[in-house]
């Protein structure tokens, strides 16, 4: 693969991470609420993700503005230090239900052209 | 969780700052995310084993996330674009300018937001300079609390410098932050009560270097809005919750400061009207007065009336305060009316501060002297001595007191001493007496203006010797002497002549009830008590009152001794002595009578003793001072009034409330209210129900009510019959009886027990009254015995009292000569005695001459009674003892 090659990847995948990463981590947070470093390590589990610290924070942030996250505040005791444990809204989980069907449309919208394509 | 280095605290925000319009785009909190960022940071800091997060640490972490944060765009943002690097991304120390602006910043935020407000607090509180000038700005405690909240909620967020303080508040950093909304609230009142000053305090401080004072509440406003932003940033720095939006407590603190300035807008409003003539007006002015007016703000417009200089008062007050200003007098009235207390019976209030003045110079000043009001009591002005003496002659149904009184002077001001004192009933000054270098010098009697006018001229104007002995309403008199030298003594003697009660006529008693102060200017220690000593015909059957009994000595005649308190809250002693019966006649002569002419006094007895009004109006005072006396007064009525008399009741609030029958079991008293109304509407009722009588139980009534003409009316058209039987619960006044005095309308009922029945048995027609006639020639009666002179004094009085009735147009003048030439003080009437023969003679009077006036040695008439009955009162005890026993060894007999 050319340079050139790779840069044209680079800059597709960066588009269609857009709504993927966080239709991830609706997924994730839709079978159980987490703190930010147990999310964090939920969705490392998730080959070929890439997401870092410095995305994740940013965009748990812009999701709780967007009312789709929940936050409650753990105070520091001897457990632990103080935590914030995410959770989805009810709007959260509409939406995520919406986005799913979504993907589950484009999915067949892709596997059709992909047949279609094939002599 | 670990501390961070502050280089790595500094380095970390400037990144962060940096890259603030990043996340933004990203449609992130920035703020919530560097928080977020720093947790993680701190963790890894820590899983590490560092002991704080280093610049090298942030280093480490936080340039990757700030790089990997573009991979995160938001759904509809632009395509992301890289950030910028970081423009420095070596940690920097701050400037040796940005040191140097951040500290005196920090420096200037504790003189100005902490220092000066609390020390313009402690020296206001100490000198009050302020509350002299412009206006009171700590009326109460509760204010002054409210201001140290400004320096104190400054300086604790000041104190919130670092990070791990910060952290370490946890909570209380958000109560830290309400604290500060309230010192923003609080320093905002004062610098608007002040903005009117501020340009003159900038100028002040311009040109003279002072000035802070008013200008120091907006600098802590200014102050507590920087400490405001530095506690978001310090928020911003941690995991802090954020504080509350600052209005949440600014605004309630700025509200409550103004609802207690209401007082001050309320009182210059209102305090014109209480005086107001329309009734609907004055009432609800007293209602809005009781509600929301102050007792202090009152109470200082009573010696003050300069308008504060605060912006609520000077900017709100012009518009909201309408009509005329408030005067002294009106402040005055209104204390009353809205307190139930004469301004005069509290102590002055003090200068603000604690230099522990009194806001007028009481020392110096008497707003009263040389006026008809006894009002406050002066300072150092006392009653050192206290003798009554009197002689009572049963035979002749009289009693003479005198009532020697020695006051003495230790304030640093020649003073007046002005008593009101209550006679006993149907009781008429007939000597006064003033020593003057220590000889006694007899009144003069006038017309009563024309005392007063002597008295006023001589003491106020001339500040020479004299005394004033004056009515003041129906059995009381005022007295007044001026000067009272600065650490001397002055000593006066009143003589009273007194027609012996017969309170029930199918009793054979006669009562003397002794007289009292009702209300004085003057203290009178509990020791200096009035030493009684009393002489009497007959023996007591009964003395009560005094401080520990009578002491009742047999002889010729009875001696009767004894201490009475000399203070107006006390009540007075009364004897009960035998009537003889039937019922003695006596002539009195008297050279004042012409040669051939007599009095005879006779005593009537009533044909239908135990009858009752049909019909009974009651006037209850709706005043806060009868609330002490509200169960003697319902078992009175309750308890002891006819069932089948009817009866209508007026309770004398502002505005009458009427019950048609006895009054309400519960009465809420409240204020001083106002009785005239109430008496009008009673008035009105008698007057259509055959002139029934009314009896009006009521506290002291210190004021004028505006409302008697109509009154008078009723009255002049019963020609006599409408009668007002009062009785007063307490000391003081009753202004109300003065205005009438020369009506003769109300008559205080002559209570001797302060039973509760005895009131309902006095309105009963059982007491016995005496009727004096002057006769002549052959008409003269040989077999009647010569009784005292004192009898044909109280004929006088009687006829004073018909001449000068307002009902006859003519025979004021004829009163006024007779009671001259009797030595008599009457509504017409009064005594005055003065220093020298031209001073008299300046103001055509004439005092007394010694060998007229009354004594307490007997009189001849008197001496010939007890010379004829002597030996027959021996002759009876003689008898007495034979039958009883030896009872004549104790000669002592405690009553």
């Amino acid at each position: 693969m050319t340079s050139q090659n790779t840069s044209y990847i680079a800059q597709w995948m960066a588009q269609m991470r857009r709504g993927w990463l966080e239709t991830c981590l609706l997924n994730v947070l839709a079978g159980e609420e987490l703190h930010g470093y147990g999310l964090m390590l939920r969705l490392q589990d998730i080959p070929g993700l890439g997401i870092s610290e410095g995305s994740l924070y940013p965009l748990l942030s812009r999701l709780r503005l967007q009312g789709l996250l929940a936050v409650r505040r753990i105070e520091e005791s001897p457990d632990g230090p103080a935590r914030k444990i995410y959770g989805l809204t009810p709007r959260g989980r509409q939406i995520l239900a919406l986005m799913n069907d979504r993907f589950e449309v484009m999915k067949r919208q892709h596997q059709t052209a992909k047949k279609r394509s094939t002599p | 969780m670990i501390p961070w280095n502050p280089e790595a605290l500094e380095l970390f925000n400037r990144h962060g700052e940096n890259h603030r319009g990043a996340l933004l785009a990203l449609g992130a909190d920035p703020d919530e995310v560097f928080s977020d960022w720093k947790a993680l940071i701190e963790s890894r800091a820590a899983a590490a084993g560092e002991r704080e997060v280093e610049p090298g640490r942030v280093e480490t972490e936080l340039i990757p996330l700030l790089k990997s944060s573009q991979a995160c765009p938001a759904p509809d943002a632009p395509p992301a674009v890289p950030p910028s690097p970081p423009r420095d991304p070596s940690p920097r120390a701050p400037s040796t300018l940005q040191k140097w602006f951040g500290r005196s910043t920090a420096v200037m935020l504790w003189i100005l937001g902490v220092f000066l407000p609390l020390g313009v607090l402690v020296f206001e509180l100490l000198a009050g300079v302020c509350a002299e000038i412009l206006f009171d700005p700590i009326p109460t405690w509760g204010h002054a609390l409210l201001i140290a909240l400004v320096p104190a909620a400054n300086a604790l967020a000041l104190a919130m410098g670092s990070r791990e303080r910060v952290r370490a508040a946890g909570t209380l950093f958000r109560w830290i932050g309400r604290l500060n909304g309230m010192a923003i609230g609080i320093a905002a009142f004062y610098a608007l009560q002040f903005i009117l000053v501020t340009p003159f305090a900038v100028m002040a401080i311009i040109y003279f270097g002072i000035g802070f004072i008013p200008l120091s509440p907006l600098l802590a406003f200014i102050s507590a809005l920087a400490i405001r932003s530095r506690l978001r940033r310090a928020r911003f720095l941690t995991e802090a919750p954020p504080p509350a939006a600052w209005w949440r407590t600014a605004l309630p603190a700025f509200l409550l400061l103004f609802l207690l300035a209401v007082p001050r807008l309320v009182v210059p409003r209102y305090a014109p009207q209480v005086s107001d003539p329309d009734p609907a007006v004055r009432a609800r002015a007293t209602a809005v007065l009781r509600v929301l007016g102050s007792r202090d703000v009152l109470l200082r417009r009573c010696y003050r009336t300069q308008e504060p200089m605060d912006f609520f008062t000077l900017v709100l007050g012009g518009s909201f305060r309408g009509g005329r200003p408030a005067s002294r007098a009106d402040a005055q009235t209104a204390f009353y009316r809205v307190t139930g207390t004469p301004y005069s019976a509290v102590p002055p209030p003090r200068l603000k501060g604690l230099r522990g003045q009194d806001l007028i110079d009481s020392d110096w000043w008497d707003p009263a002297l040389g006026g008809d009001q006894v009002a406050a009591r002066i300072k150092g002005l006392s009653l050192s001595q206290s003798r009554l003496d009197g002689r009572i002659d049963s035979a002749s149904g009289t009693a003479y007191l005198e009532w020697t009184l020695e006051f003495h002077n230790a304030s640093p001001a020649e003073r007046e001493a002005r008593a009101l004192i209550e006679l006993p009933p149907g009781g008429a000054v007939s000597r006064v007496t003033l020593w003057i270098n220590g000889e006694p010098c007899e009144a003069a009697f006038g017309g009563r203006s024309q005392t007063r006018q002597a008295y006023q001229q001589v003491a106020v104007r001339q500040r020479r010797d004299p005394v004033l002995v004056t009515t003041a309403g129906p059995d009381r008199i005022l007295m007044q002497c001026f000067p009272v030298p600065v650490d001397g003594s002055m000593k006066t003697r009143i003589g009273i002549t007194v027609p012996l009660l017969v309170p029930d006529a199918q009793k054979a008693e006669a009562a003397l009830r002794l007289p009292r102060f009702v209300e004085q200017n003057f203290s009178a220690a509990p020791e200096v008590q009035t030493s009684v000593w009393l002489e009497s015909d007959q023996p007591p059957l009964e003395v009560k009152g005094g401080t520990n009994g009578f002491l009742v000595l047999n002889g010729s005649p009875y001696s009767i001794r004894g201490k009475a308190p000399a203070d107006s809250a006390a009540s007075a002693p009364f004897l009960l002595l035998p009537l003889a019966s039937p019922p003695p006649r006596v002539l009195s002569r008297d050279a004042r009578l012409g040669a051939n002419e007599a009095i005879l006094q006779t005593l009537d007895l009533p044909e239908d003793p135990a009858g009752f009004p049909d019909a009974l109006a009651i006037v209850i005072d709706g005043s806060a001072r009868m609330d002490a006396h509200h169960a003697h007064m319902t078992k009175c009525l309750f308890d002891f009034l006819p069932p089948e008399t009817r009866v209508r009741t007026w309770i004398a609030y502002d505005a009458p409330k009427t019950v048609d029958g006895k009054p309400p079991f519960h009465i809420r008293y409240a204020g001083g209210c106002d009785n005239g109304p109430a008496l009008v509407q009673a008035a009105e009722w008698a007057a259509e129900n055959g002139n029934a009588p009314i009896l009006w139980l009521h506290a002291a009534q210190p004021l004028d009510s505006p409302e008697l003409e109509a009154l008078r009316q009723i009255a002049d058209f019963s020609r006599g019959r409408l009668v007002i039987h009062s009785h007063q619960y307490g000391p003081g006044a009753n202004r109300i009886a003065e205005q009438l005095a020369d009506l003769r309308l109300i008559r205080p009922l002559p209570v001797l027990d302060d039973r509760p029945m005895e009131i309902i048995n006095l309105l009963q027609n059982r007491s016995g009254r005496w009727h004096r006639e002057k006769l002549a020639g052959d008409a003269i009666p040989g077999d009647v015995p010569e009784g005292s002179s004192h009898v044909a004094r109280l004929w006088a009085a009687g006829e004073i009292a018909r001449l000068s009735n307002p009902c006859r147009k003519t025979g004021r003048d004829e009163a006024v000569a007779l009671a001259r030439t009797w030595q008599l003080v009457t509504p017409v009437s009064g005594a005055v005695v003065l220093e020298t023969a031209a001073q008299y003679k300046a103001h055509g009077l004439e005092p007394a001459d010694p060998s007229t006036t009354p004594g307490i040695v007997p009189e001849p008439g008197t001496l010939g009674l007890l010379l004829i009955g002597a030996p027959l009162l021996l002759a009876a005890r003689r008898r007495q003892g034979g039958t009883n026993g030896a009872r004549s060894g104790d000669r002592r007999q405690t009553v």
